[in-house]
Order: structure tokens, then sequence, then C-alpha cells
């Protein structure tokens, strides 16, 4: 991950993260139809949509975890691939289920980009950023021998979330952050990831259909509806929009375009 | 199904070169090298050399009983240590290991994946197969023959043991036969068995496992066929090899 993040005028202004007619299929079912999408430097862009409407698959193009069929992706300006994640951006990912490595401790996990690579760290200079990291998502020092079979499911969000922002990425992307959380616990990782996002210069890109989460943290949503962006907007539009995909979406309507 | 046999066959065998194509390129993953050493050769030991003790006593017995039929008891010694050696070592040994390491391997790595692990790997920067691949199959293919080789001499001494003490052979004499007639040829044919087993077995976990399935069903199914597919191919591989070390 030595992807130098632009710093020229021209390079500021392009958009983090370009789609342009993306398409995949699965089995010749199309799941993405030509997905258009911009996020601009610095701004936090939630994508919502229904359960199965594509927008983990949109996720995975983005880093490159899968290959889009047509299209194109541009992550700072470079194609992802299965071997460059995220066009070899400097990136922390929060997973739906924190995806934390279960047989490596608390540290070793949050530790672990520190710990490897060209630019490792020493084990005690990277046990001290891992416990200032598990500091700053509200976890304290004595879980970091912890296995994560020993954490409760906020925690291992927390965990994930430390690990996602252990190397100070310019590029956030949070899967489902709330999912199987309590409201309480949901909304303190909304507000986790809500002072993330407003730190420096930090881009992020969320999928979510925790309407919550959208208001949180988000300066703008992208409503997926039959594998193609149906609305764009700040938040603050998402309610008086005229769209009945979104209307449908953010009110929680049982009938409507959305199935 | 011949046509999908192939095809997983075909499949397999570019999954192990593609495996072997990044066992000589940096970055080197030491660490998860000597955890996979530990777990597949050091925690196989005493399975192994168990096993391997009881199949040379059953050995000696039994070449004992067949050969007395013939008046050339001296065979027993003689047989034990090429059997052993040659065939009942490393075979044992990898169909041992193969239920115990391809069945863990494919389960964990088939967790791995229906959890995002692998893909949050890939986040971090990490090439799986370096990661995870490289090492077992490297441990697996270094470890092997020394397991075998371990297991060839527990299995020699449980052949001695029963015969000294229970076919009333003479010890020194036993020892004698064993050392003269058992070949350098005999010993590196049975290790490079080994070594082949052991390629075997990983590559086998880690193709099940990458390509397993989603939810528990899936990783339950990489776990059977990693066994399954690795156990039958170690039979296969043996008699191929046996047919080029030894074609009479």
């Amino acid at each position: 991950m030595n992807g130098s993040v632009p710093t020229s005028g021209a390079d500021r202004d392009r958009p983090v993260i370009e789609l342009r007619g993306v398409t995949k299929s699965f089995r010749g079912v199309p799941v993405l139809a030509g997905v258009d999408l911009e996020v601009a430097r610095g701004e936090c862009l939630t994508l919502i949509g229904a359960s199965g409407s594509g927008k983990s698959v949109t996720l995975k193009c983005i880093l490159g975890l899968i290959e889009n069929d047509g299209g194109t992706i541009r992550v700072n300006g470079n194609t992802p691939s299965q071997t460059s994640i995220a066009g070899g951006a400097r990136i922390g990912m929060l997973f739906q289920g924190s995806a934390l490595f279960d047989s490596m401790t608390v540290f070793q996990n949050v530790a672990f980009q520190l710990l490897r690579g060209p630019n490792r760290i020493p084990p005690d200079a990277a046990r001290r950023i891992a416990a200032q990291k598990l500091q700053r998502v509200g976890l304290e020092e004595d879980v970091l021998d912890l296995y994560p079979s020993e954490l409760s499911g906020g925690m291992l969000k927390r965990a994930g979330l430390a690990r996602a922002i252990a190397t100070d990425p310019d590029i956030l992307f949070f899967d489902e952050p709330t999912t199987g959380l309590d409201p309480i616990r949901a909304a303190r990782i909304n507000h986790l990831i809500k002072g993330l996002v407003q730190e420096g210069d930090t881009t992020a890109f969320a999928i979510t259909h925790d309407m919550s989460s959208v208001r949180m943290f988000a300066s703008r949503a992208a409503l997926l509806h039959a594998g193609r962006i149906a609305w764009t907007g700040e938040v603050d539009e998402l309610d008086g929009s005229d769209n009945p995909a979104l209307r449908q979406f953010v009110e929680g309507l049982a009938d409507g375009p959305l199935t | 199904m011949a046509i999908r046999a192939c095809a997983a066959v075909g499949s397999i065998a570019i999954f192990a070169l593609h495996v072997l194509s990044h066992v000589l390129r940096p970055p080197f993953h030491f660490r998860e090298f000597g955890k996979a050493v530990l777990n597949i050769g050091y925690y196989s030991l005493p399975i192994v050399g168990l096993t391997a003790l009881f199949a040379g006593a059953a050995l000696a017995l039994q070449v004992q009983a067949g050969s007395s039929r013939l008046s050339s008891e001296t065979a027993v010694p003689v047989i034990v240590a090429v059997g052993m050696v040659r065939e009942l070592g490393p075979v044992l040994c990898g169909l041992i290991v193969a239920g115990r390491v391809a069945s863990s391997i494919g389960a964990e790595i088939a967790t791995m994946k229906v959890t995002d692990q692998i893909d949050a790997l890939r986040t971090l920067a990490t090439h799986p197969t370096k990661f995870l691949f490289v090492p077992r199959v490297v441990a697996a293919t270094v470890v092997m023959p020394i397991l075998a080789g371990v297991g060839d001499i527990i299995g020699i001494l449980g052949g001695f043991l029963v015969s000294t003490a229970r076919l009333d052979y003479d010890p020194d004499l036993y020892v004698n036969f064993t050392v003269r007639f058992l070949a350098t040829s005999d010993v590196v044919s049975g290790l490079a068995k080994a070594a082949v087993f052991g390629f075997i077995i990983s590559v086998i976990g880690c193709y099940f496992g990458i390509n397993s399935g989603q939810g528990a069903k899936g990783v339950g199914r990489a776990t059977t066929n990693s066994v399954a597919v690795a156990s039958l191919l170690i039979i296969a591989a043996n008699y191929l090899m046996t047919e080029l070390f030894f074609r009479p």
C-alpha cells in the first residue's frame, strides 16, 4: 500500500473514488447494470439500498476484491485489482462481521500492517500504536492480549475499527458497520465513525441500510436500485425527495418500487 | 462425471502451480512458516509414532507367520525394515497427516473465507497465497520426510521389540540383518514419497479451503473433501512413485 496521495490542485479536485458504467453479473444475473458514482476528497458517501441490491458487490469492485465485468473504476486515479487493492491507495476497511483473524490476538490484529511489509516497525512501537488506536475507539489496553472469541459483538466492531485506522489511511471503507448491534452500541459505533471521518482529510465510503448511520456520519448518500444509482444527494435532502424508491427506503414502506 | 473429474484435477494442478510460483518470491512470512511446521510436524509426531510402532509390530508378526511356511524366518528383520521404509512408513504417515492436517487446513481456510478474513488480508495489503498457502505447503513438504523418517525408525523398533520379545529373535542378529539389507535407495525413495505426500496434503487442504461454499455446510464440505481427496491422491501417487523407483 504505497500509493501516493495526489497533492496538486487538479488532483485534489479529482474524485478519490470514481465509478463509470460499472457492470457485474453472477451466473448471467446482472447485479450492477451501469453504476456511476463519485466520492470527492474528504467527503463521506454512504451507499444505501435494499438487501441484495448490490451494495456489497459495488464495494468489493471498488476494492478490487472482485472484478467488474464492464465500466471503469478509479481509486486515487488507479484501477483496483486483486493484486492492487483499491488501486494501491492507503485504505482501512471495517467489515460487517469485523473479520478479525481469530488465530491472532487483538494486538496482532490491530498491528497487522504495522508488523509487516516494507514499512514495518518494532513490536514495542506497534504495541504502543495499537493501544492508542484501541483507546481512540473506546477500548482499554487490556484487550490487547485477548483473542477475538473473547470479545463481545460491540468490542469486535471497535477492534475492527482500530485495525482499519491503525496506519492512518487516506480512505476508510465501512461495510454495514452497525449490523448485528443493539441500538445503543450502533449509536456508539456511528459516533466513532463520525469522529474518524471528520478527522483530517479522510475520505470515507460506507454501505448500509441503517438510516441512523447515514444521518449520523454521512455527508452525501446514494441509493442503489435495479443495478444503478437511482438517487444521489446531500443527506439533508433525503427526506424531501420525491424519488419513489428513496421515499420507500427512507420511510421503510412495504409497498413501492423496491422489492 | 469424467469431465468434471478432469476439470477438478486441472483446477487443482493450476492452483498448485500458482502456489509454487510464489514460493521463491518475497515477501516471506517466516512466522507463519514456523507455526505451520509446529502444527504439521511437531503435533503430528505422537500419532505418527504410535501408528508406526504398532504397524511395525504387526508387520513382524505377519512376516513371521508367512515366512515360517517357507522356513525362512530371517526374512522378518529385512521385510520389516524395507517394508516400513519404502512403503508403510511414508504411506501411513501420509494418510494420518492427511486426516489430521488436510482437514485442519481446509477447515481453517474455509472458515477464514466465509468470515471475510481472506478479504481482510487483501485489504491489509497481504497476499493470501503468500501468507496462508505458501507457508503451509513449504512446511508440509519439508516436514513430512522428517515425520516419515521418525515413523520408519519407530516402526522398525516395533518390529524389533515384537521379534525379540515374542518370536525369540536374537537382538544383535536382528539389528545386523536390518542394517545390512537396508539400502540407501530404500530410505531416499521413502523420504521422497513423504515429501510429495506433504505437498499433496497441504495443496489439497488449501485448495478446498479457498474454494469452499458459504456457511457451515461449505466449511464442512471443504473439510471432508480435503481428507478424502488428499488420501486418494496419496494412494495414487504412492503407486506411481513405486513404479518409478522400483520398476521391475
